[in-house]
């Protein structure tokens, strides 16, 4: 059966629930332009193309846009969006970083130093929800070479995680309605950006990362490292999408598999 | 009197180029905004004020353009952002019944023979019914897709939504059927 029989079926139902005979609408729509304006409406007379509301309008985008500058330079969430605005990674002027001391190796490792925190731990996408406040988009399927792990809560972000079979290759989408957290080592040098569309939308594309050669003290810039980063922000919600690892499964997720695959997130109904 | 000509005199101020673009949209434009809506009164207010932004708005609209997916996207916008608010929704999982299985193996497969499923007047009944059960979202795909007819990148233009956002939303849509009536899946 093609669409035009199920377009036919669909009229069909349609037609015996509201007979088309039934339905003028023309007196109504009428009567609502003459109660709107009785300047500009009589049957077979012209109308008057003033905008009556313009004035009121154009006040109202003036306050509108007053208020999104206010909300832009006076609070946390709007000057993280102002930033993420102007660019979606962190810049760095230069292809090193310097090490903070406290991550500059000295002699032997100080088994009393503490470790990174573990990952929180893994939870479903509603409960996700619960905790953040906001829906979460997700991928309609599991992308190839890659098995669901679930979600994580890292503070104000919720991390949607894949893995490939031999834990060698991992897929990372994180969200968040307040912007990115970043750091450093997150910063990538301006050559290395590569602007992107998500369908209709801006965002950043990256590949490589800061890494800590043995015997330096700065991180140098690899642009060969098996990190891909995609950023970009739609709807109120920053996302950032990281492929890494070395896996032949997920070879296939490159700058383009990316944006495919960012471009089928959407929220379940 | 064609579209174009219709448009042409509205943008004149002659309000018989509205009138008669009324008369030619409205049952359509009611039918699709009652399949997202479930409510005829608010179907017509809605197909209602969709005409009247038509005529406050026709200078904006360029003629050689066709008029019909423009407005059909206003009914669909405005008939969406008004069931969203009301969610009414009737649900098959309190009613599930053999027509509905029916309808849902011809939603999931529509290879399926037609006459065999909805030779009954009272079926035709039962895809309003199930499209009911959907959230407003997936039956305002379900209506552009199978009822107004349009092309899936013609539905992510409109909606400003990835195709393969469209797509996977109409795939959710007859998997979500399905699983309201426990058909077992088709493809």
């Amino acid at each position: 059966m093609n669409n035009k029989e199920i377009r036919s079926i669909l009229q069909d139902a349609l037609e015996e629930e509201i007979p088309s005979s039934q339905v003028d609408l023309w007196p109504a729509v009428r009567a609502s332009l003459v109660a709107g304006n009785h300047d500009r409406v009589q049957q077979g007379e012209k109308m008057k193309t003033k905008r009556l509301y313009r004035i009121p309008r154009l006040a109202f985008v003036v306050a509108m846009l007053v208020a999104l500058l206010a909300a832009a330079l006076l609070t946390p969430q709007g000057r993280a969006l102002s930033q993420s605005i102007l660019q979606f990674f962190t810049q760095a002027e230069e292809t090193t970083v310097p090490l903070p001391p406290s991550q500059i190796a000295a002699g032997e490792p100080d088994p009393s130093a503490p470790t990174a925190e573990p990952p929180a731990s893994l939870i479903s996408v509603a409960e996700a929800e619960a905790q953040v406040g906001f829906d979460v988009a997700e991928l309609p399927f599991v992308p190839d070479g890659l098995n669901y792990l679930g979600a994580r809560l890292y503070g104000d972000a919720v991390s949607i995680e894949y893995q490939t079979q031999g834990y060698d290759g991992h897929l990372i989408i994180k969200q968040s309605q307040q912007g990115f957290v970043q750091s450093d080592w997150d910063k990538v040098p301006a050559n290395a950006v590569v602007p992107v569309k998500i369908g209709e939308v801006d965002g950043e594309f990256a590949h490589g990362t800061f890494v800590v050669y043995a015997g330096e003290t700065v991180g140098t810039w690899n642009p060969d490292a098996p990190i891909l980063r995609l950023r970009w922000v739609q709807d109120g919600v920053w996302f950032e999408m990281t492929k890494s690892g070395y896996a032949e499964a997920i070879a296939y997720l490159d700058q383009a598999g990316l944006i495919e695959l960012a471009e089928s997130l959407a929220l379940k109904p | 009197m064609k579209d174009q000509i219709a448009i042409s005199r509205l943008k004149q101020g002659d309000l018989n180029g509205l009138e008669a673009l009324v008369r030619r949209y409205q049952a359509r434009a009611v039918h699709a905004a009652y399949t997202i809506v479930y409510d005829r009164p608010l179907a017509e207010d809605v197909v209602q004020t969709a005409f009247v932004k038509v005529a406050e708005r026709i200078q904006q609209f360029d003629e050689e353009r066709p008029f019909a997916p423009w407005f059909f996207r206003i009914v669909v916008n405005d008939a969406l952002k008004l069931a969203k608010k009301q969610r009414r929704q009737v649900s098959l999982e309190e009613q599930p019944d053999h027509l509905a299985a029916q309808l849902a193996k011809w939603l999931v497969d529509p290879g399926l023979q037609p006459d065999q499923l909805l030779e009954q007047q009272e079926t035709r009944q039962i895809i309003l019914k199930a499209i009911s059960s959907l959230p407003p979202g997936q039956r305002a795909v379900i209506v552009m897709r199978y009822y107004l007819d349009m092309s899936m990148s013609d539905m992510s233009a409109r909606t400003g939504r990835p195709l393969s956002t469209i797509k996977w939303w109409l795939r959710d849509a007859r998997q979500r059927l399905r699983s309201l009536v426990g058909a077992p899946l088709g493809r």
